[in-house]
């Protein structure tokens, strides 16, 4: 399907693109030592989500899905979550320097899924994908991606604010990162956010798989409850305020690491089961 | 001593530490009480034959001006000092300055003027020579040449303040403490802070973070009347001094300034209180010389913690700005002290320099 004759991958790097140019805009004035102006850093974003969600949305068209089955597309789909996440809680909190942040992460996610054509290989559809259920559940496992990776964020944020207040910086960036209160705030609550979404998300499949034993990938199983498990683990310790807050935002960023690594296992795992089982072949990719 | 024997050649002279020549670690053990202070003067009056000499002593310098006969140097000064138990001559010569004529004039005008402060430009050092100026007359030891470089010395300050833009754009050290408390809590409004004795720049910091909607204010002093008195002054509640530790868990800001001379707040006191408040940072800002908080406090989770010397380099961060003021300021004052200097110097045997 084509849009004023481009097709989505036009669009989704014309999204990364405008990612990249609220990311260079924030660091020009960074370096300059100066704020930078929001509106023209949220308008960046915002035009980059917008063509994202385009490509994305011709992309799900074609495939008659969620296009979440090869790695180009989950990571789009963690780029995209994680962005739409700033554009509701950046203004809310009032995190400008989350814009300049998200869009780096955007860009460079976006950026690496474009570059590497051999992520964004053809794919086979299973006859599980056709599933409601699991669409539900891969969507809301990815968007909790994205959640992670905007905690991962604030995380490296809020190391930053304690590393410049505990050796004294006062210029550049520093003073106008956000205060560590608020920041350990927002860890809390996006962990929470995470947990719950990624929750939902394991128990949505769990109901498909129950009646689906042959469908179950034991990979992708392993390395998604691993992950809540952990994700889990973290939020316990920190509600039984068992774990400083450094370490915590230590434990976030490495997490989300993790999480990212682990989309590779779901993804060849989820190529050999689907492969196998073929019901409908997506249009070839160069 | 004498301000009274002014007759023959004579040399003026400095012998000083200070924050531009001694960490706040050295500063700190040079650093004297007023009867300390009162003891140096005595001995200076019984054991050196200085004609006249004033002790300037802040938390970020310890000055000793004199007037001495002419063939004396830094060697004899620090060995007169030598027997004086509360102050070390080595830490002088290893981490002091030593001026003398016109040098010690100029540097006086610089001194009053604020330009040899930590903050550049600020007011609060003129009061200081101010006082101490007072005490040596008070101790007699203040006669008519340091008189009269003294008085020399105020006029050009306030001129300098007048006339020179050294004290436009400068920042106070109490906004300092609140662009650090906001980048620790962010809104002040629900923060507490528990203020430990308290001088004038201590005062100074506390009215800013109340300027900024700090509302639950504690004090704390050794005399409960002063801490009575002051807690009425600020809007706050008094505490027993001995009460700190225990109050402490439920502060979120504290701001200490007592005359100890040594470490009240332990690093093993802070983590204590810190286990009753885990996950809330904790900003300390230790104003007192010698320092009333263990260093190593500062290396705790959660625990920020700033002395004099780290909140004045906030506060000059924008120095490289004021460059040139300073370098106007600076040349106007050298004017008008080697003027001062040559009209001592043809007042008829007065003093010299090296």
């Amino acid at each position: 399907m084509n849009f004023f004759d481009f097709d989505e991958r036009t669009f989704i790097g014309l999204g990364i693109t405008l990612y990249c140019g609220a990311f260079v805009y924030g660091l020009t004035w960074l370096i300059k030592k100066r704020k930078h102006r929001k509106l023209l850093m949220l308008s960046l974003v915002l035009a980059g989500f917008a063509s994202q969600t385009l490509g994305l949305f011709i992309r799900g068209i074609e495939l008659g899905r969620c296009p979440l089955g090869n790695p180009f597309e989950k990571v789009q789909f963690v780029v995209w979550s994680a962005v739409m996440l700033y554009l509701f809680i950046g203004p809310a909190f009032r995190m400008s320097l989350l814009g300049f942040f998200s869009s780096g992460l955007a860009a460079i996610l976006g950026a690496t899924s474009l570059f590497i054509t051999g992520w964004d290989v053809s794919y086979h559809r299973a006859a599980s994908a056709t599933s409601g259920w699991v669409e539900t559940h891969a969507a809301l496992a990815v968007f909790s991606y994205g959640i992670f990776g905007i905690l991962a964020l604030t995380s490296f944020m809020y190391l930053l604010q304690n590393y410049g207040l505990k050796k004294k910086r006062f210029t550049g960036l520093f003073p106008i990162l956000p205060s560590i209160v608020q920041l350990d705030q927002m860890n809390r609550r996006l962990l929470l956010m995470g947990v719950a979404v990624l929750t939902v998300s394991l128990g949505v499949g769990a109901v498909y798989f129950r009646s689906h034993l042959s469908d179950v990938q034991s990979a992708k199983i392993v390395t998604t409850v691993a992950l809540w498990l952990a994700y889990t683990i973290l939020l316990l310790l920190q509600r039984v305020k068992r774990l400083a807050a450094k370490k915590f935002a230590l434990s976030c960023i490495l997490l989300f690491v993790l999480a990212l690594i682990t989309l590779w296992p779901v993804t060849i795992s989820g190529r050999g089961e689907t492969e196998s089982t073929p019901t409908q072949l997506t249009p070839d990719r160069d | 001593m004498s301000g009274k024997e002014n007759g023959g050649g004579s040399k003026l002279f400095l012998q000083g530490v200070s924050h531009q020549t001694a960490p706040l670690e050295v500063r700190e053990k040079l650093a004297l009480s007023g009867e300390q202070i009162g003891s140096l003067y005595q001995y200076l009056e019984d054991s050196t034959s200085l004609k006249e000499c004033l002790v300037i002593n802040t938390c970020n310098r310890i000055e000793i001006f004199g007037l001495a006969g002419e063939s004396h140097d830094q060697d004899w000064f620090l060995h007169q000092l030598d027997n004086f138990n509360h102050l070390e001559s080595d830490w002088f010569s290893k981490f002091g300055y030593w001026k003398s004529g016109v040098e010690t004039v100029r540097h006086l005008f610089e001194l009053a003027a604020g330009l040899d402060s930590q903050r550049i430009g600020e007011t609060e050092i003129f009061g200081q020579v101010k006082g101490s100026y007072a005490l040596g007359v008070e101790k007699k030891t203040v006669g008519p040449v340091l008189h009269k470089i003294l008085q020399k010395g105020f006029h050009a300050a306030k001129w300098a303040r007048t006339n020179t833009a050294i004290s436009r754009g400068q920042v106070s050290l109490g906004n300092v403490a609140v662009d650090l408390a906001r980048r620790i809590f962010g809104n002040l409004k629900s923060s507490s802070i528990l203020v430990a004795g308290m001088g004038e720049v201590g005062e100074m910091t506390v009215k800013a973070l109340i300027s900024r909607g700090v509302k639950n204010i504690t004090v704390a002093n050794r005399s409960s009347e002063k801490a009575l008195d002051l807690a009425t002054e600020i809007g706050g509640r008094a505490i027993p001094f001995a009460e700190c530790p225990n109050i402490l868990p439920e502060m979120d800001i504290m701001i200490t300034s007592t005359a100890a001379r040594k470490w009240i707040f332990t690093r093993k006191m802070i983590a204590k209180a810190l286990k009753r408040r885990p996950h809330k940072p904790l900003f300390l800002i230790d104003l007192a010389v010698p320092r009333d908080i263990e260093s190593e406090v500062g290396k705790l989770p959660g625990v920020y913690l700033y002395n004099l010397d780290d909140l004045s380099a906030i506060s000059n961060a924008n120095l490289k700005l004021r460059k040139d003021d300073v370098e106007i300021c600076r040349k106007a004052l050298w004017k008008k002290a080697d003027r001062l200097w040559e009209s001592l110097n043809h007042s008829g045997g007065q003093p010299r320099g090296g």
